[in-house]
């Protein structure tokens, strides 16, 4: 059962605008009404209910606001293609699943596991944040992620935030997230995809059955976007954004892996006290130290296979911190990370109090150390160029999909040129040829670092007779194709 | 040391052991005691090519008759592996012991012929390293240890391998009256005083088995984690019938054994001879009560037997069912005995020890069933290392089980799985709880009764064991395959043992049971073990290893529902 668009019908239908235009003032009014209802229930909680923002008048158009025949500013459709496009209105629907109840099950059925209402609630922090927020309200209207899950709860600026001269900063004051600003942006995603201290997908949730979090805060954006996808549309426009900042993809690459390390670490932080405090009172059952969901899931998940190559090979301890923290731990100057890298490295003897102090310290020395000057791709392209800290497969993703950033902002400074006027036809074929030789080469890499298929989740890279190395070198290859491309952009007038 | 020194130098301690004996037994006369025990007998070895020439040749046995009706020394020799079991060490596979061992295994050794360990303290580490590979490898137990004197000399020549006497019990002491009818009527007790292993008793013999196969820390047969990322081949989930018939065997079991003399107390021929009996012991200067020689072999070795079981009982039904219990028992006895040093603080034993979980909680392909993990369910919270699921597979076959005893199996499950890799002390303290009650388990199973409803019973648990054992996993499912299979040879009435012609209808019921868990022509499970001089385990290694990487489990439990169809319950 896949998801049901809009009925065609709607667009075809000559008569919509006017009619809603019509309806508009009409709608306006219970809008306005439901939300002053919502207002009335909340009591303390901010929560509105999505049910006030997608009107037909306010975000709920099933078609973009023109001025003038031009889409302008907010098309005042983001509900809809909101729940025609994006992931997260099928957030609620994953609670209803057999694969959450089988997941359910896994998870509180031993002996002395979990109840399963204990379970639902630790789910929902991320899944139904709407049901939480609607408990508090005692409403059961609306499930899963919707607006103010991200955007925050509306009650002190749902009847302010439309008004032409209200500033940015006073509806943040009032409640508002800043979801324009990339580090907020970026942080808010993290917070589910990586994790925080309520949030937190552990080994044991894995084990039941829940998919592993991988998480690239440009790739994901691409996902939402994707132009490559016909039709698929974000329920936001950031054109005006990535016209007017250079490399803005790399920018997000640069913010996404910042907020998915500061998220992790904090996880970590998180893990690691709730672990010395149980540790201290000898009833570990609902915390597991070590925490295995931090370590490299191929370090142990290897298949068996016969010895290879002379001389001993004793087993190798995991590899810690290898997606979240590739290049932003690897890269930072401080001794921070290294000292709590030392401590990971000890794997299954790491100390959950050193590691509390070493997580949060590292996390303190992140915010000043990976964002001193402006990333550029250029600045990337020097950064993958130096030898990289893990050879795992994790970390070859990571390099994969910066290159993929790198490509793409490449692309995109090349179009801001041919946008004015500035590119011939012979060096636009000349750019496409070598752009295109990239993407072939890039997908090649990416054949190699997805799963075998779909039933074994075991990376094609990690069966012979593929292998890191060669994976390795390819990727080295590309980044100096890379080069030579940002090389040709800068060479224009 | 040439193997006439060593022979001598055996001769030598094995005499200064008697002497020892006399003397003490002399002393305890003298001063009007009870005589002292007999001889400490478990470094005194005799020499195997004396067995090997007796049991090769059935005409040279005095008296032979259906009691001895093959010649288990013919089949050891030519087919069985036990006794190259050395020689892959050092020769077959030694590039591979090399690199397990991280150093050469001559660097053990004070001689090119590795005979005899070295005695320089610098080699110190190394040797004991290759003592406790000796313990499985060749015959040497450790408790042969404390008697022998000369530590770096072994108490049975390596290249013999586990020979007759690693199992059979070390036979200086009744080499010479085993040679004689009445010995049969001699009570078990009594054998084992002189060292002999009575491995008729169903449950000694499965221990003696698991003992290796499954592993021993109080016996230091243990291969760590360490051995096995080094390449030592996994150990393949045992289940004594199915590897038992598969060595191939050197024996029958009693229900296939004619009327030999001794059977029962007016059997034909049964002489207790007195004269040969005294010469016999009067070599070694021992003395067997008159009391512990018994009116029939029935007597003599299953006293405690009810009724006529141990001669009617249909072998592998009893065998794989005791198997179940052994095994457990045995797994416990490990984790719980390294979790005990560790929890003691003995450095030697590092945790967390990856060999005592699992090993497919980590190995495992991050299999997928239509987007959801299709793993094993666990005991405790998913998503940390449990105990091998599969030593618990067969437990359900043992219907002597207590509620008690479940429940305390289960405490150990959760100790294992309470934090990831468990807290030893709890996991120790778990298994000590739970060892005298799995020892009765054993003993009770060992003295029960398999008859056809029994074997009925059994398999119609093992059709149906949603509930006993879960076949998502690979090892727990081979465990049940081979257990269906011994249950419908014993319904089939198919002899056990090696080689014993058929009939047609047995050779047609043999064939569809060889043929239950086969996939398009293909041993899907590899039920067929690398047994037998030709084959090894490492060359068996890459099919193996698909085997368990490619186990289809929805496959078996279609094949399980098959069966169950074909077969209703309570047939």
């Amino acid at each position: 059962m896949g998801f049901q668009p809009v009925p065609w019908r709607w667009k075809l239908l000559p008569m919509a605008k006017k009619v809603f235009t019509r309806l508009g003032i009409f709608a306006m009014c219970t809008a306005a009404l439901s939300a002053l209802l919502s207002i009335a229930a909340a009591g303390d909680s901010l929560f509105v209910g999505s049910q006030t923002c997608n009107s037909v008048s306010c975000h709920g158009r099933s078609e973009p606001r023109r001025v003038a025949g031009e889409v302008r500013g907010a098309s005042l459709q983001e509900f809809v293609l909101y729940e025609r496009h994006d992931p997260h209105a099928k957030a609620a629907r994953t609670l209803v699943s057999w694969e959450f109840q089988s997941i359910l099950d896994r998870l509180s059925e031993p002996m002395d596991g979990p109840s399963r209402a204990k379970v639902y609630r630790q789910c929902a922090q991320c899944h139904d944040p709407e049901g939480i927020a609607g408990e508090a309200v005692r409403s059961t209207a609306s499930h899963g992620i919707s607006c103010e899950s991200c955007h925050g709860g509306a009650k002190n600026w749902l009847a302010t935030h439309y008004e032409r001269d209200v500033s940015r900063s006073s509806l943040v004051e009032a409640g508002m997230r800043d979801t324009k600003d990339l580090h907020v942006r970026g942080e808010l995603c993290a917070s589910c995809h990586v994790g925080s201290a309520e949030k937190n997908v552990n080994h044991d949730l894995l084990a039941a059955g829940h998919p592993p979090l991988r998480f690239e805060l440009a790739a994901y954006h691409r996902k939402l976007t994707s132009h490559d996808t016909a039709g698929k549309q974000s329920h936001w426009n950031d054109a005006r954004e990535r016209i007017a900042t250079k490399d803005f993809e790399v920018k997000l690459w640069e913010v996404g892996q910042l907020a998915s390390a500061k998220a992790a670490l904090t996880l970590l932080e998180s893990r690691a006290h709730q672990a010395a405090l149980a540790a201290a009172e000898d009833h570990p059952a609902g915390v597991p130290w070590p925490e295995f969901a931090e370590y490299n899931c191929f370090s142990c998940h290897q298949r068996l296979r016969p010895a290879e190559g002379k001389g001993k090979s004793a087993a190798g301890l995991p590899e810690w911190g290898q997606w979240n923290l590739a290049f932003v731990a690897a890269n930072a100057e401080a001794k921070e990370p290294n000292a709590l890298r030392a401590e990971m490295k000890k794997a299954f003897s790491a100390q959950p109090d050193a590691v509390e102090v070493g997580a949060a310290s590292t996390r303190k020395t992140l915010a000043t150390t990976f964002i001193k000057e402006q990333v550029t791709s250029n600045k990337l392209l020097e950064l993958l160029a130096r030898p990289s800290a893990g050879k795992s497969w994790d970390a070859l993703c990571q390099r994969y999909l910066a290159q993929m950033v790198i490509e793409k902002s490449i692309g995109d400074e090349f179009q801001k040129l041919e946008l004015a006027g500035r590119i011939s036809a012979a060096q636009r074929r000349n750019f496409n040829k070598r752009r295109g030789e990239i993407d072939r080469d890039l997908a090649a890499v990416g054949g190699q670092l997805v799963f075998a298929d779909e039933k074994k989740e075991w990376p094609r890279v990690l069966a012979p007779p593929n292998g890191i190395e060669k994976v390795e070198s390819d990727l080295t290859a590309t980044a100096g194709k890379l080069r030579m491309l940002q090389r040709y952009l800068e060479q224009r007038p | 040391m040439t193997s006439l020194g060593r022979n001598i130098s055996r001769w030598l301690l094995a005499v200064m052991a008697a002497g020892i004996v006399t003397i003490c037994q002399f002393q305890g006369l003298a001063l009007g005691q009870e005589p002292a025990p007999l001889a400490p007998s478990s470094f005194d070895y005799s020499d195997t090519q004396s067995c090997i020439e007796c049991h090769t040749q059935p005409g040279r046995i005095k008296d032979s008759d259906a009691f001895l009706s093959v010649a288990p020394a013919e089949v050891w020799s030519k087919l069985d592996k036990h006794g190259q079991s050395f020689l892959l060490l050092k020769d077959k596979s030694r590039q591979l012991t090399n690199r397990i061992l991280g150093f050469d295994l001559r660097a053990a050794f004070a001689d090119d012929e590795l005979t005899t360990l070295s005695e320089d303290a610098k080699s110190a580490e190394n040797v004991q390293t290759v003592k406790s590979c000796l313990r499985c490898h060749a015959t040497w137990p450790k408790d042969a240890e404390r008697a022998n004197e000369k530590r770096t000399e072994p108490v049975e020549p390596l290249n013999l391998g586990v020979s007759c006497q690693a199992c059979h019990g070390p036979a200086g002491f009744w080499s010479e009256p085993h040679r004689e009818k009445w010995w049969r009527l001699v009570a078990h007790q009594a054998k084992s005083k002189l060292g002999f292993t009575n491995v008729r008793d169903p449950v000694i013999r499965t221990e003696l088995c698991a003992s290796c196969h499954v592993g021993s820390v109080a016996e230091e047969k243990f291969v760590r984690h360490e051995w096995y990322a080094a390449g030592h081949p996994p150990l393949p989930g045992f289940e004594y019938a199915a590897f038992a018939s598969q060595m191939p065997t050197h024996w029958k079991p009693l229900a296939d054994k004619g009327d030999f003399a001794g059977r029962t107390a007016d059997s034909p021929n049964i002489i207790p001879d007195g004269k040969a009996r005294r010469i016999a012991l009067r070599r070694r200067n021992i003395e067997i009560p008159e009391a512990d020689v018994k009116a029939n072999y029935r007597e003599a070795n299953f006293a405690e037997a009810k009724d006529d079981s141990p001669f009617t009982n249909l072998p592998r039904t009893q065998e794989i069912t005791l198997s179940g219990a052994v095994v457990l028992k045995t797994y416990a006895g490990l984790a719980g005995g390294y979790a005990d040093e560790v929890a003691k603080g003995n450095k030697q034993f590092t945790w967390p020890e990856f060999a005592l979980y699992d090993c497919a909680a980590c190995h495992h392909e991050l299999r997928r069933q239509d987007g959801l993990t299709f793993r094993p369910k666990s005991s405790g919270p998913p998503g940390r290392p449990p105990l091998p699921r599969w030593t618990s597979a067969l437990l359900g076959l043992a219907t002597e089980r207590t509620p008690e005893l479940d429940s305390d199996i289960r405490a150990l499950e959760l100790a294992f799985t309470q934090r990831p890799f468990g807290d030893p002390k709890k996991i120790a303290a778990a298994a000590k709880k739970l060892a005298p009650q799995l020892k009765q388990l054993c003993q009770e199973v060992g003295s029960a009764k398999f008859d056809e409803k029994r074997a009925a019973k059994s398999l119609a648990i093992l059709l149906s064991s949603g509930g006993t054992a879960d076949v998502r996993d690979y090892a727990s499912a081979r465990q049940v395959a081979w257990a269906i299979q011994g249950l419908r040879q014993d319904q089939e009435r198919i002899p056990y043992g090696f080689d014993v012609p058929l009939n047609a209808e047995q050779q047609r019921a043999q064939e569809h049971i060889a043929a239950l868990f086969r996939r398009d022509d293909r041993d899907e499970l590899l039920l067929t073990l690398p047994a037998r001089q030709e084959n090894t385990v490492v060359g068996d290694l890459p099919e193996l290893l698909r085997a368990m990487g490619e186990y289809d489990a929805d496959w078996f439990a279609e094949r399980l529902r098959l069966l169950k169809e074909e077969r209703p319950m309570g047939e």
